[in-house]
């Protein structure tokens, strides 16, 4: 469970390089869901409940895959 | 800082006060029960008692629980461990079990006290809930789970790691001490917690069972003899709620005594979260038995409008309870499927585990996921009965609505019925083909039988509910998905079946109790689509019929197995055997026993009797076939203690069982009994298939990994 | 009666035998199931309050007859009147947040732990933001100030399923954002200490779930209570 800061890295590092591919992606992925947010807003007048849940579940779907990375879990090499 | 804190419980003084709170505590609470069984057969016997009987009763409890608080300060030392007294207060003093009640019982003093006068909205200025400081009551109980679990040192770890501390897994009793104490104690080996799950449960049952007794005497004749109304209603409330923790209890015993073993694993994925799920069942279970002191008479549903409005304030210890008791079961429940997923042994696929664990993950699906809805359901009433939020009064506008509350607690409540018996159907499916000498029948199918049956729990709860006042649509879509229930476990039967056929079947106790199981099962079974019938069920809902269901049900899918399982594996746990004669006189006395008293509550529920009533109209005739379940309910009573009489005296003796008594291939037998700290003294490797049981016999199931050079 | 023996040939004076270590890789692969499978687990809960939700809120038959004003019908969704400006500024706070959270995760996996600690700070003052939002304002723990920013009296626990159930979905949703916010400090305090270097970096991995999870559940928080429905006054 805990963190042994004093050993060396358990899992064999990928070259992560200096991430900033990682960095613009979450950035792309922040802006997408700023701008779902903001169509949610604006369809309310629209009064259609279908509607609002599918964007939610595109937002929720985009929060799980690239904030959650839900796809580690079926990575066995763990990292 | 914190360091220091847990540095100074495990200081000497802090022992001795702890040894003094066992000693002032227990003696308060034995004197307590006695004074109130005495002042009950005074009351019942008409004896003229002393006007000032009660405060004498109350000045003797207090000066001897002075006293012997202070004895226990003073046997907390050691001083006294000549005396027998001297030796209970030293033990009592180091275990986790007084420790964290001393906890529970500061913080929820300190919160009760301080909210008492306090009112949680302005607005409300006058009502029941508000004057009699219930918000107190329930902020209390909340907190006080947390001061259990820190004074027991359940979150010892944790917390050192939150500030910054590594901590390294304990393993082991407590050093320099006994080892029957780590039973007492927090422990993370997967083993200890099981057999503390088992022993707990076994206790708890024997409460429940008293509890029993006692309303089914008041039932044997009509009209009232023992008990007043409310009396009543708070103890078959309390038998169904206490009963349900003693099954949940088992069910913790067997998966995590199991489980772990039978996929070859040392441990479970996360030893303190075990440890965590067991110890705050003993909070929780504290605060059931204060709701059963101040009185709840909601019966063990607490529907509301009754649970929010009723005066007997136990309802809120007993909604505060079997809410804590969820957090032991999402717990445990994620602990296992995590432990099945990442722990298994090299070879263990998932096709070759013993069936035994397919039960337990398909328990756990349930488990983790429906027992937050009712949580849900149980903090709503809690909610309106403090706060004065309103879920279910239909007087505003929009309207609550008391049928929401049945929704989320069936959601959950139907799948924790079948939380208790798939392990046992997994038990039955893991024993059959041991005493049976033959392959499980259909091993894929009673697999996926099991998930399939977890997954069919979710879709058929509103079948509790046809007469709540539910449209007729929802009422025809869950009559049909309840008749789904029978295909996954006629699945079983078809196996059980396929098992036995042309065996060569031995009957030792456990094959007794395996076997005795299906015949009870069945009766629960058949008993079923007749309820889950809108037409039939409109007639038999409320009445002793349920009743009789339920208990053959839960009697066939979990008590039957259980006990069977108990007597299975007695020999692993303990190393010893069991006495033959005696666990088989249980079995006989139990069965017909069991299916007089079911089939008696069918009968008297067909015949008009009510259930979660009190007493009946001597018109009904039904005085004979009463006190007929009142005496089997007697017998099942002497049968239990026949059993646990058998279990301890054959622990002591010298005996030691043979390696592998029941011929059994599944891997817990490769290792030595009783199971060293971490199961296998090395490593397994499963190597074929599990139940080829009369076949080859060199076809083995699971070896030790063989040293590389072999 | 013990029933676990200390090794088979009776050490037991040796207490603190060693366990079978278990590889940091398979830990990781079990803490991760383990968060996920919570996760899944309180989904039951949030949806458990979302189903009351929208059982409760609806157009009941005494409703029509009663207020003949309101063209509704029976059946037909309602929310109450909350302020749109407060739901869509605290929704907004909640997601930045997010962002910044992984941020920080990102940062603690490639070292920048300068990043890393910058980020968490701003997470947790977005998410206290968000927390007093709800509590201060929605809640209406200052009346004077909520009635200043929203232009209308805050709700009530008490006024009805109305407040009943904004109450517990908002309170339970709040618990999750404190015990996320003390998540945070956490793993700022162990961060000093050197905890989460590259490789090791679960701590905040688990906290970044944590609280990306508790933003999931605000996804489907703000329309259900914010913006489905009709306006009922």
């Amino acid at each position: 469970m805990s963190d042994h800061h004093h050993e060396k890295p358990a899992v064999q590092l990928h070259d992560l390089g200096d991430g900033k591919a990682a960095y613009r992606r979450i950035f792309l992925v922040f802006v997408t869901l700023a701008v779902l947010t903001i169509i949610e807003f604006l369809v309310t007048p629209l009064e259609s409940a279908v509607l609002l849940f599918i964007l939610a579940f595109l937002k929720a779907a985009l929060v799980v895959y690239f904030f959650m990375h839900v796809y580690r879990l079926w990575r066995e090499d763990a990292h | 800082m914190v360091k220091a804190i847990v540095n100074f419980s495990h200081s000497k003084f802090a022992r001795s006060f702890y040894a003094a709170f066992a000693g002032a505590a227990l003696t308060w609470l034995l004197l307590s029960v006695a004074f109130l069984a005495l002042n009950w057969i005074v009351d019942l016997a008409d004896i003229a008692a002393p006007e000032n009987a009660v405060a004498l009763q109350g000045t003797v409890r207090l000066i001897l629980a002075v006293l012997m608080g202070i004895l226990g300060f003073i046997a907390g030392s050691g001083v006294l461990n000549g005396l027998w007294i001297g030796r209970f207060l030293y033990y009592a003093g180091r275990t986790a079990l007084v420790r964290g009640l001393f906890g529970q019982g500061l913080v929820f003093a300190i919160v009760y006290f301080l909210m008492r006068d306090v009112r949680t909205i302005p607005e409300i200025e006058s009502g029941v809930t508000q004057a009699s400081g219930e918000a107190a009551i329930v902020l209390g109980a909340l907190l006080s789970t947390f001061g259990f679990l820190w004074f027991s040192g359940v979150m010892t770890d944790w917390t050192l790691q939150m500030f910054g501390h590594h901590t390294e897994l304990k393993h082991g009793g407590p050093p320099g001490e006994p080892e029957w104490l780590r039973y007492f104690n927090i422990d993370v080996n997967h083993k200890v917690i099981g057999i503390q799950y088992g022993v707990t449960g076994i206790l708890v049952l024997l409460l429940g069972g008293a509890l029993a007794i006692l309303f089914r005497l008041e039932l044997a004749f009509p009209g009232m003899q023992l008990f007043s109304t409310d009396d009543y209603n708070t103890l078959f409330s309390a038998h169904g709620m206490i009963m349900i923790a003693a099954v949940f209890l088992g069910v913790g015993a067997l998966i995590n005594y199991l489980a772990p073993v039978m996929i070859g694993a040392a441990d479970m994925a996360f030893p303190r979260l075990n440890a965590f799920s067991y110890w705050i069942g003993v909070p929780a279970a504290v605060m059931l038995v204060g709701g059963m002191i101040l009185g709840w008479d909601t019966g063990w549903v607490g529907y509301p409008p009754h649970s929010s409005s009723t005066q007997m304030l136990g309802v809120v210890l007993f909604l505060m309870g079997f809410y804590m008791n969820g957090f032991a079961s999402i717990a445990s429940a994620i602990n296992l499927l995590v432990t099945v997923v990442t722990m298994r042994a090299k070879g263990m696929n998932y096709w070759r585990m013993p069936i035994f664990v397919w039960t337990a993950i398909a328990t756990s699906i349930m488990q983790f996921s429906a027992t937050q809805t009712v949580g849900v359901a149980l903090s709503m009433v809690l909610l309106q009965r403090t706060m004065g939020m309103n879920f279910f009064d239909p007087s505003t506008v929009p309207p609550g609505d008391p049928v929401l509350y049945q929704h989320l607690f069936w959601f959950y409540s139907h799948p924790a019925v079948y939380v208790w018996v798939v392990p046992g159907f997994g038990l039955i499916s893991e024993l059959l083909p041991v005493f049976a000498r033959k392959p499980l029948y259909g091993y894929k199918w009673v697999a996926m039988s099991s998930i399939g049956i977890a997954l069919v729990g979710f879709i058929v709860w509103a079948h509790h509910m046809f007469t709540a006042g539910m449209p007729d649509t929802l009422r025809y879509i869950f009559m049909v998905s309840t008749m789904f229930v029978g295909i996954p476990t006629g699945v079983k039967f078809f196996s059980w079946l396929g098992t036995i056929w042309g065996g060569k079947m031995i009957y030792p106790t456990p094959m007794l109790f395996i076997l005795g199981s299906i015949s009870v099962f069945l009766l629960g079974g058949l008993s079923g689509p007749i309820l889950a019938t809108i037409p039939t069920d409109l007639h038999l809902h409320d009445s002793y019929w349920v009743v009789g269901h339920f208990h053959a049900t839960i009697f066939g899918g979990f008590v039957f197995p259980f006990f069977g399982a108990l007597y299975y594996w007695y020999p692993k746990i303990t190393g010893r055997m069991y006495n033959e004669w005696l666990g088989k006189l249980h079995f006989w006395l139990m069965l017909p026993a069991f299916w007089v008293m079911s089939i008696g509550q069918m009968v008297v529920g067909l015949r008009g009797m009510r259930r979660r009533i009190a007493d009946y109209d001597p018109a009904l005739n039904l005085d004979f076939t009463h006190s007929l379940i009142t005496i089997a309910t007697l017998v099942i009573g002497w049968s239990v203690l026949i059993m646990i009489y058998n279990l301890w005296t054959s622990a002591r003796s010298k005996e030691l069982a043979p390696e592998n008594p029941w011929g059994s291939r599944s891997p817990e037998w490769l290792a030595p009994s009783p199971l060293p700290e971490f199961n296998y003294l090395s490593p397994i490797e499963i190597i074929g298939e599990p139940y080829e049981y009369g076949k080859d016999e060199e076809e083995i199931y699971a070896r030790p990994i063989p040293a590389i050079g072999d | 009666m013990a029933a676990v023996t200390i090794g088979h040939d009776d050490h037991h004076d040796d207490h603190h035998e060693h366990a079978p270590e278990i590889p940091y890789p398979v830990q990781l692969r079990s803490n991760r199931v383990g968060l996920w499978l919570f996760c899944i687990s309180e989904i039951f809960l949030f949806a458990g309050l979302l189903a009351a939700r929208f059982y409760l809120w609806r157009v009941s038959p005494d409703m029509v007859a009663s207020h003949p004003a309101y063209e509704v019908e029976v059946g037909e969704i309602l929310r109450p009147e909350l302020s749109q400006t407060v739901g869509f500024i605290t929704t907004a706070m909640l997601l930045v947040s997010s962002y910044y959270m992984v941020r920080a995760e990102v940062a603690a996996e490639h070292g920048h732990r300068g990043r890393m600690v910058r980020s968490l700070w701003v997470t947790f003052v977005l998410g206290l933001l968000f927390l007093l939002g709800v509590v201060i304002i929605e809640w209406g723990t200052m009346p004077e100030l909520a009635q200043a920013i929203t232009g209308h009296s805050p709700i009530r626990p008490t006024d009805g399923v109305f407040g009943a159930v904004l109450f517990a979905m908002t309170g339970m949703h709040a618990i999750h954002v404190t015990t996320g916010l003390i998540f945070i400090l956490i793993l700022i305090g162990n961060s000093r200490k050197g905890w989460y270097q590259p490789g090791r970096t679960w701590g905040v991995e688990a906290c970044a779930i944590y609280w990306h999870y508790v933003d999931v559940v605000w996804i489907f928080f703000y329309p259900a209570l914010y913006l489905i429905g009709t306006v009922w006054h």
